[in-house]
């Protein structure tokens, strides 16, 4: 399997952040060093609000980073969001209680009160000081789960001396011995610096080893020419090496129950605990869910459904793919990876955008970064931290191209050059906090096109965001119509839900009339009958043109139905096929048409593939694979398929025995060795892989030119 | 347990199962439900009917109505179900005579017809039917079967039930033979139905049904939820012992590829209706009502060359308010006026019968 250890582009400011945090910890460091000599030899307490000042913003600097980087996980996020506020209300807290203590008041009376409620609100400080260095700690250890390699076990530490310094101030100010006050002030002084100091080189060390993965630094990323072949500019998703695996809990009562196994789980338990702690860390692909569940839960065995395993495909402009298969082969599961409805757990999908392009903030600043390391022929150390984008195709532009292609508006409060010239400024400095840059920019397919860009985009790195715009171009058409509509809907409604939710159309009236058209272009007619019904009162058949309406009219160019017809009834099917069809062939959307049913298949698809226990067995025009077969299973599967003619009635046996086994313990091998009739010795070693055994007709098995001549 | 053999002088022409008019209503606040209506056809012995219609047409009331186990708001209305041994399971076959005088008639039959039918039976006799003579392989194999007992005790229960003096043991052998004749391990016996996968479930409820040596057999759906290649090997199955046992059976489906490969008789159904019985074959090839005609080139096919599906269009109608005269008209391509007036005739043709009035008009000119 193939993890992708990607770091995401929006690390970049992370590590700025980050970096600039740590400068501002040693600079904090110093200045405290400073200021406290100062302020205990002169007694100028006012100086010191200036060190606290700093020693916020360091923090601020510092809770930025980490939420920077927890963009990409909702659940880091939350607990950066916890942290922030925690550390934000011990800044203003501690800077209250300098100013309290350091106020000069001429009463001694209120001078004493003074100190005493600023030592207890600097007490009261320690307690967010406390949650949000620990809170903090987490989202460190958290992200070390995620690929980064961060150490931040001081930050608690940090949190805690809070506690003692004020603890022992207090205590000190109590005993009224001369002199110990002093000596404890210069202690507690003397700590806070070097772990102040710690923590800056710490995180100037994180920042600058944060996307290094190895020493060994890639060849410097191609610029990646558009493939100009037909088939190329042709092919709307594809899919490469993709891969599901859901994990199982399988034996975790067995190991519980067994002493044996309890040993091995303390075993790997502790070598799994120690190295939390050692160079390497987490992985991005943890060990908590593989290695360690393989390892603990089943004793040795390998626990994961593999859904989906190493599977790859093309899918066309106006092509109907089929994906056939048993239940439990994996095709459903292929079709949410593909909508990003479920993350792969490898492997990347590529989509290809047809009409616009929308560029993220992110994509933009990713734009800029790669024409810098062209420009700037960066140093080793810099390009270490711009690695890691290697891996998502996007647009190669120079500054010239981008401005001659946007419209004024998308730039208009932006003066590029300057903001090229602050980017640039970047490397040096911390001054890239304030940055403006456009939000998005959209790009159309023409102005691509003159850019002579890439128009396919890995969707599996997508952010939750970019997804939403990637929504208008991909839909799903759902199984059962009786729970995929929502009773409390309109038909209008509901056909309208993705044009209001994806911001596509506002003026109402013109909703209804896309709409109504939507409507006709499905059968249902008269259109307006049907807007204002709810679901309830509509047939089986009906409701499933709602859905194939709702999907179609955002225009998509690739949709995926998940056995679009399989709760309806024969006589009605037909039309719904029919409907798809159509639509899709007028209006050159990629259909992605998963069955259990090959005649059905055969009758709605250019091109199939038949799926066992998540790898495609066989691959190619429709004809083709039904009528010349190779695979042992794929002819299985067509004997097995009743026909709907007493004249062709099979009288031998099926050569293949039993069901489906579980898609848990995949040995090595071909996976349809333990069923198939011609399995010879070496099936079980070989993996077979996708051959071509002519043109287009792909097939995974290292017999089947044996087979051929057999029959 | 069969009480009494009585020996009826029994033709050997004679269909095992005969239904004849049956009407089956279920009644509703709504109105009523004409789920079936009018429902006639044989079953010969060692015979496999295939009855197919899309969902709601009335194969499953129609099934029911046989086994008498029509829920709540449903009545069978008229209609006669014949079945030769429904004398044996009679409390008191002397007295039949002065039991039917007490009875109000459903019909002026003979005598011999009402000492057949089963809707004569009291409860507590039609019993004695129910898995005994006429068992039910029940939809959804998924679900049929209790998942807080053994598969072995599931079956054995049905043993127990139709012979309460049985030795345990010998129950359980039966058991035991009844799994392995399906095609079922012995050893899988005492596992629970979630151990079993899904094709093992359905044998196991064939099993359940066979393990009293039923006469007939029902089966609705058997073959639906399962995947193609499981489905082959239990409609094989399936063959196999109905031939072994000389079974007559009514296979209730959907799907007519099931039908073809398994059945010999064909029955389709639309809107509570039979609309075409007859040989399977010579339907397959040469269908006469509008609707099957439909229904064959609605169904695509892995073999032959790649076809062009039919669109039926329209929608089932609903059966409180059926169409008036025939009941597809609002759908069917060759609709003529007669057709919405009045309700078609069964126009016999080769083996069997149609209701249309396209034949009904041949037969007149000719």
């Amino acid at each position: 399997m193939t993890t992708s250890e990607t770091l995401d582009t929006s690390d970049y400011s992370a590590m700025n952040f980050m970096r600039n945090a740590g400068f501002l910890f040693l600079a904090v460091a110093l200045v405290n060093l400073v200021l406290k000599i100062i302020t205990e030899v002169l007694g100028l307490f006012v100086l010191s609000i200036i060190s606290s000042v700093l020693l916020s913003l360091a923090i601020v600097l510092l809770g930025l980073s980490a939420r920077r980087i927890a963009l990409k996980s909702p659940s880091i996020k939350r607990y950066a969001n916890i942290a922030g506020i925690f550390l934000i209300s011990y800044i203003l807290l501690s800077i209250a209680s300098v100013v309290l203590i350091s106020y000069p008041a001429q009463d001694i009376e209120l001078l004493f009160i003074l100190i005493i409620s600023g030592l207890a609100v600097g007490f009261l400080a320690t307690i967010p000081r406390i949650i949000g260095f620990h809170q903090l700690n987490d989202v460190f250890k958290r992200l070390s789960r995620h690929g980064y390699r961060m150490d931040a076990g001081i930050f608690p530490l940090y949190g805690w001396y809070g506690v003692l310094s004020v603890a022992a101030l207090i205590i000190a100010a109590f005993t009224f011995i001369p002199g110990l006050i002093l000596v404890i002030n210069i202690a507690l002084i003397i700590g806070e610096i070097v772990l102040l100091f710690a923590i800056g080189i710490k995180l100037i060390r994180n920042s600058i080893r944060l996307p290094l993965a190895t020493e060994e630094l890639p060849a410097p990323t191609p610029v990646y020419t558009p493939d100009q072949t037909k088939d190329q500019e042709q092919v709307v998703v594809e899919a490469v090496n993709l891969e599901k695996l859901f994990p199982v809990m399988g034996g975790f009562f067995q190991s519980l129950f067994s002493v044996e196994n309890m040993k091995i789980s303390w075993n790997i338990t502790k070598k799994y605990f120690s190295g939390l702690f050692s160079k390497g860390g987490f992985k991005k692909f943890s060990p908590l869910t593989r290695e360690y569940f393989n390892t603990v839960f089943s004793s040795g065995k390998r626990y994961f459904v593999h859904a989906v395993d190493d599977l790859s495909f093309k899918i066309h402009r106006g092509e109907t793919f089929g994906l056939v298969g048993e239940s439990g082969c994996g095709k459903s599961t292929t079709g949410l990876l593909l909508l990003n409805l479920l993350d792969s757990t490898g492997g990347q999908i590529y989509f290809k955008t047809p009409d616009s392009i929308i560029l993220t903030r992110k994509q933009i600043r990713d734009l800029r970064i790669k024409e810098e390391k062209e420009i700037l022929k960066l140093t080793r150390r810099q390009r270490i931290l711009l690695r890691g984008d290697e891996d998502i195709e996007t647009l190669v532009l120079t500054e010239e191209q981008i401005s001659s292609v946007l419209a004024e508006d998308d730039l208009k409060h932006h003066d590029t050059s300057s903001i090229w010239q602050q980017r640039l400024t970047w490397i040096t400095s911390f001054g890239n906090l304030l940055l403006l840059k456009p939000n998005r920019i959209t790009l159309t397919e023409e102005q691509l096109l003159s850019l002579g860009t890439v128009r396919r985009l890995d969707i599996t790195s997508f952010s939750v965001r970019e997804l939403k715009n990637l929504r208008k171009d991909i839909q799903i058409i759902f199984q059962n119509p009786y729970e995929s509509l929502s009773p409390r809907f309109s038909i209008l409604d509901i056909i309208a839900e993705p044009i209001r939710l994806l911001n596509i159309m506002h003026d109402e009236a013109e909703i209804e009339n896309m709409v109504k058209q939507d409507l006709e272009e499905v059968g249902l007619i008269p259109a307006e009958d049907f807007i204002d019904r709810f679901p309830h009162e509509l047939s089986g058949g009906q409701r499933q043109r709602v859905g194939v309406a709702r999907s179609f009219i955002v225009n998509p160019t690739f949709v995926v139905a998940d056995e679009p017809v399989s709760m309806l009834d024969v006589s009605i099917r037909v039309g719904v096929l029919k409907i798809m069809r159509e639509l899709t062939k007028q209006r050159g959307t990629a259909f992605l048409f998963i069955t259990h049913d090959l005649a059905l298949a055969r009758v709605m698809c250019d091109r199939i593939a038949v799926m066992y226990l998540g790898r495609i067995v066989e691959q190619g025009p429709t004809e083709d694979v039904i009528h010349d077969s190779y695979h042992p299973y794929t002819r299985a599967l067509i004997a097995a398929v009743p026909k709907p003619d007493p004249d062709a009635r099979r009288t031998e046996e099926l050569p293949i025995i039993g069901e489906v086994p579980s898609g848990i313990d995949i040995g090595t091998g071909c996976r349809f060795s333990p069923r198939c009739p011609y399995a010879i010795e070496k099936c079980e070693e070989i993996d077979p892989q996708l051959e071509e055994a002519h043109e287009g007709h792909l097939v995974a098995c290292i017999r089947f030119r044996e087979l051929d001549k057999l029959e | 347990m069969r009480l009494l053999t009585l020996d009826l002088e029994r033709d050997d022409k004679m269909p095992i199962l005969e239904v004849k008019n049956l009407k089956t209503y279920f009644h509703t606040r709504a109105g009523s439900v004409k789920a079936v209506d009018n429902v006639s056809f044989k079953l010969e012995k060692g015979e496999v009917l295939g009855l197919a219609g899309e969902s709601g047409c009335g194969k499953t009331t129609t099934c029911l109505s046989i086994m008498r186990m029509i829920p709540a708001p449903g009545e069978i209305l008229e209609g006669e179900l014949l079945y030769d041994k429904a004398f044996e399971v009679m409390d008191d076959p002397d007295s039949v005579q002065s039991r039917f005088k007490n009875r109000i008639s459903r019909k002026n039959n003979s005598e011999r017809e009402r000492t057949r039918n089963l809707l004569e039976l009291r409860e507590h006799e039609m019993r004695r039917i129910r898995g005994n003579h006429i068992a039910m392989v029940f939809q959804g194999a998924m679900n049929a079967l209790n998942p807080v007992h053994r598969v072995g005790n599931q079956i054995l229960e049905a043993i127990k039930i139709h012979d309460p003096e049985i030795e345990k043991e010998e129950a359980w052998d039966r058991v035991i033979d009844m799994l392995e004749t399906v095609g079922i391990d012995s050893t899988r016996a005492r596992d629970y139905p979630h151990q079993l996968s899904g094709g093992m479930k359905q044998r196991a409820l064939i099993a359940m049904a066979l393990v009293n040596n039923p006469d007939v057999v029902i089966a609705d759906e058997p073959v639906t939820a399962l995947d193609v290649i499981v489905q082959s090997q239990v409609l094989k199955a399936t063959k196999k012992l109905q031939k072994e046992f000389d079974l007559s059976m009514i296979m209730i489906t959907h799907d007519l590829s099931v039908i073809a490969e398994v059945c010999e008789t064909l029955a389709i159904m639309y809107a509570g209706k039979l609309v075409e019985y007859g040989n399977l074959r010579t339907l397959f090839k040469e269908p006469f009502h509008p609707y099957t005609q439909a229904l064959i080139s609605a169904f695509p096919s892995i073999i032959g060359p790649k076809k062009e599906l039919y669109d039926i269009g329209g929608t089932p109608p609903d059966l409180r308010n059926p169409p008036t005269g025939c009941r597809f008209h609002p759908r069917c391509p060759k609709v003529m006026p007669i057709c919405s007036k009045e309700i078609p005739i069964n126009t016999s043709i080769k083996e069997g019968f149609v209701a249309c009035w396209l034949y009904e008009e041949e037969e007149k000119r000719n």
